[in-house]
């Protein structure tokens, strides 16, 4: 393919001192706070709002949303999966692309980690509210009780608590280690007495030991190669809620690969969505170049066709299993009262998404931040209409009834969004935006490679 | 007499800045040679080599993890046998009391889990971190050390040679580093 040169992944002249000057410097010598705060206020009423509608919905009860007898599960597992998918490419980023090696992992590297560890915050309360009675949610962890009552292993519930609070560990603990030679950074360049405790307690007397560095590069590729099965696991697990069930609709074996898929599109839309803000934001433009978000645009595509073999996998499926029910599905996805969800999906997963395949659209921010959120609104509706279309209209016609979202189950999705962003502008105040650390091993291997070509 | 006694008990060792990271593998490569053994390098970034230039030949975490691991793996699933079979066995949907394949999603998760833990736990204990105290901060330009510098430190020692060998070596500064 035929290429005009395109501009190298780090800026010319980049140096050790420069960059952790600049990058330090968005951390303690903030500028442009007007917007920062701005936005900070918003989200944080929104996730005022979150909290005090959770608050009625424990107190009254999950009757508050549009969930019925046969929807039993709405919104609630929509916005679970929904959230733990857009976690996921921020894992696999992190950890998949330092075992590849992938020379324009490091600037878009920390935000992923950060987008992940925020997006598993919003999913496992989900979680939680998706149980139904979150008052016995302690039922799910094996413990000697006075009942003398385990829990029961053969179910996806079960194993749903499992891997969400392994990947939330995981997540958490990932972060907290890329950041921990970070913390020590910032830690020599406060300047107020109380940011140098601050981050020097964060920093744990890290002090850039060679051993030191030699044993967090064993352990970062530990991580590393642990992370790969947590991205394949934990959405497998969470669509296996549905999969191990008999509802026409849920009962395939394509579901575990076909969430995956849809978890990594969503979340490399979502990563697409935050280098796009980041970088105009914090005026990154040279560090977060479009080089980059030709990448990350081309990760969303391939993503996008997994997806989309998926949808015809799925509705081939539907058709050669000679099942009425199963067909009638499909013809009800297409045809019946929530048609419009399946074909706004359509619209956003399988037509939008083409214009990927177009280099100036890929390296164009306003475009790829656009089709980042018709993506993520697609990939919303998508199971939308898996848990709603499915379980509405099952096998006896006595028994079908149509559910729809209710005003708290709006609230409440909307103060999820407003949590994430809450934390995430709380985070990128606290912490460097770019890993500092990484970004010096790739001045390091770029200058060497200069030296080694001459 | 007694100042100097108490400056002598207080002294810990030199701390030499290097231009680069080329020039701090070679300077640790040196004292290796030269026959000095308490050394510790700072860089801002794991330095290719550097680690090897102190002989670092530990494999220990990787092991370590993936022991840990599988041990919590298997604890797991015998939790699930022994609490499905033996101490509370109910027949759900027809399934066999011992229905294994569907313990296997905890048991992998439980031992990822353990893995995760176990690396970083490791690490830090070998690491002997935290460690909030060490005589090298109180180097004024240490801070470099996290940002551009690349630094040898060289514990105990006759100061005057030292300084001279590290200075030999090219060092940009170097400093005396207290108790």
């Amino acid at each position: 393919m035929p290429q005009t040169t395109p501009e190298t992944l780090l800026p010319e002249g980049l140096t050790h001192t420069t960059m952790t000057e600049r990058i330090a410097g968005l951390v303690l010598e903030p500028r442009a706070r007007g917007r920062w705060r701005l936005a900070f206020a918003v989200s944080a009423a929104l996730a005022l709002m979150f909290v005090v509608c959770l608050g009625t919905v424990f107190t009254v009860g999950v009757g508050l949303f549009g969930v019925n007898i046969p929807v039993a599960w709405g919104f609630p597992i929509v916005n679970t999966i929904w959230w733990i998918g857009i976690a996921h490419a921020g894992t696999l980023i992190s950890a998949v692309l330092l075992l590849t090696r992938q020379p324009w992992r490091a600037p878009v590297a920390r935000l992923a980690e950060a987008m992940a560890l925020f997006a598993i915050v919003c999913a496992g309360i989900y979680a939680i509210v998706h149980l139904g009675r979150p008052q016995f949610m302690q039922f799910l962890i094996p413990y000697p009780n006075t009942m003398d009552l385990w829990p029961q292993w053969r179910s996806p519930l079960v194993w749903d608590f499992f891997a969400i609070s392994t990947y939330f560990v995981f997540t958490l603990g990932f972060l907290y280690f890329s950041l921990l030679p970070d913390f020590a950074t910032l830690r020599d360049r406060a300047h107020s007495r109380g940011l140098q405790i601050f981050y020097g307690v964060m920093a744990l007397g890290w002090r850039g030991s060679a051993l030191h560095w030699a044993r967090y590069e064993q352990v970062n590729r530990v991580l590393a190669a642990v992370a790969a099965p947590i991205v394949v696991s934990v959405t497998g697990i969470i669509s296996l809620d549905l999969a191990v069930s008999l509802v026409p609709g849920f009962h395939f074996t394509i579901f575990p690969p076909y969430f995956v898929a849809g978890a990594l599109f969503s979340g490399f839309a979502t990563v697409s969505f935050l280098a796009v803000v980041t970088r105009a934001m914090f005026g990154l433009k040279d560090l977060i170049t479009r080089r980059h978000l030709d990448y990350l645009g081309r990760m969303m595509l391939l993503f996008a066709l997994v997806v989309n073999y998926a949808y015809i996998q799925e509705v081939f499926t539907a058709w050669y299993s000679g099942d009425p029910y199963q067909r009638a599905v499909y013809i009800n996805r297409w045809t019946g009262p929530y048609a419009p969800a399946w074909w706004a999906m359509f619209v956003c997963n399988s037509l939008l998404v083409q214009l990927l395949w177009f280099r100036r659209v890929r390296r164009s921010p306003a475009m790829l931040l656009a089709l980042a959120i018709t993506s993520n609104i697609g990939m919303w509706l998508e199971r939308f209409q898996i848990v709603f279309t499915s379980t509405y209209a099952s096998y006896m016609p006595s028994a079908w009834g149509l559910s729809g979202p209710t005003l708290w189950d709006l609230l409440v999705a909307l103060g999820s969004l407003g949590l994430f962003a809450f934390l995430l502008l709380a985070f990128v105040r606290l912490a460097p935006v770019v890993s500092m650390h990484d970004m010096r091993v790739s001045i390091y291997r770029a200058v060497h490679k200069e030296k080694s070509g001459d | 007499m007694t100042e100097q006694n108490h400056s002598e008990q207080d002294h810990y060792g030199l701390i030499a800045r290097f231009a680069g990271p080329e020039a701090l593998v070679a300077a640790t490569l040196s004292a290796r040679e030269a026959g000095y053994r308490r050394l510790e390098a700072h860089a801002p970034f794991p330095v290719p080599g550097l680690a090897e230039a102190l002989t670092f030949r530990e494999r220990g975490i990787p092991l370590i993890a993936l022991s840990l691991g599988a041990t919590a793996a298997a604890a797991a699933f015998f939790l699930q046998w022994y609490t499905a079979v033996i101490d509370y066995p109910f027949v759900v949907g027809g399934k066999p009391l011992n229905s294994w394949p569907a313990f296997l999603p905890v048991t992998f998760q439980v031992g990822i889990f353990s893995t995760v833990m176990a690396a970083t736990i490791t690490m830090l204990a070998k690491d002997r971190l935290p460690h909030y105290y060490h005589p090298i901060f109180n180097c004024d330009d240490f801070a470099r050390a996290s940002a551009d510098g690349f630094f040898l430190s060289v514990r105990g020692g006759d100061p005057a040679e030292v300084e001279d060998f590290l200075r030999a070596q090219g060092a940009e500064n170097v400093r005396e580093l207290m108790l």
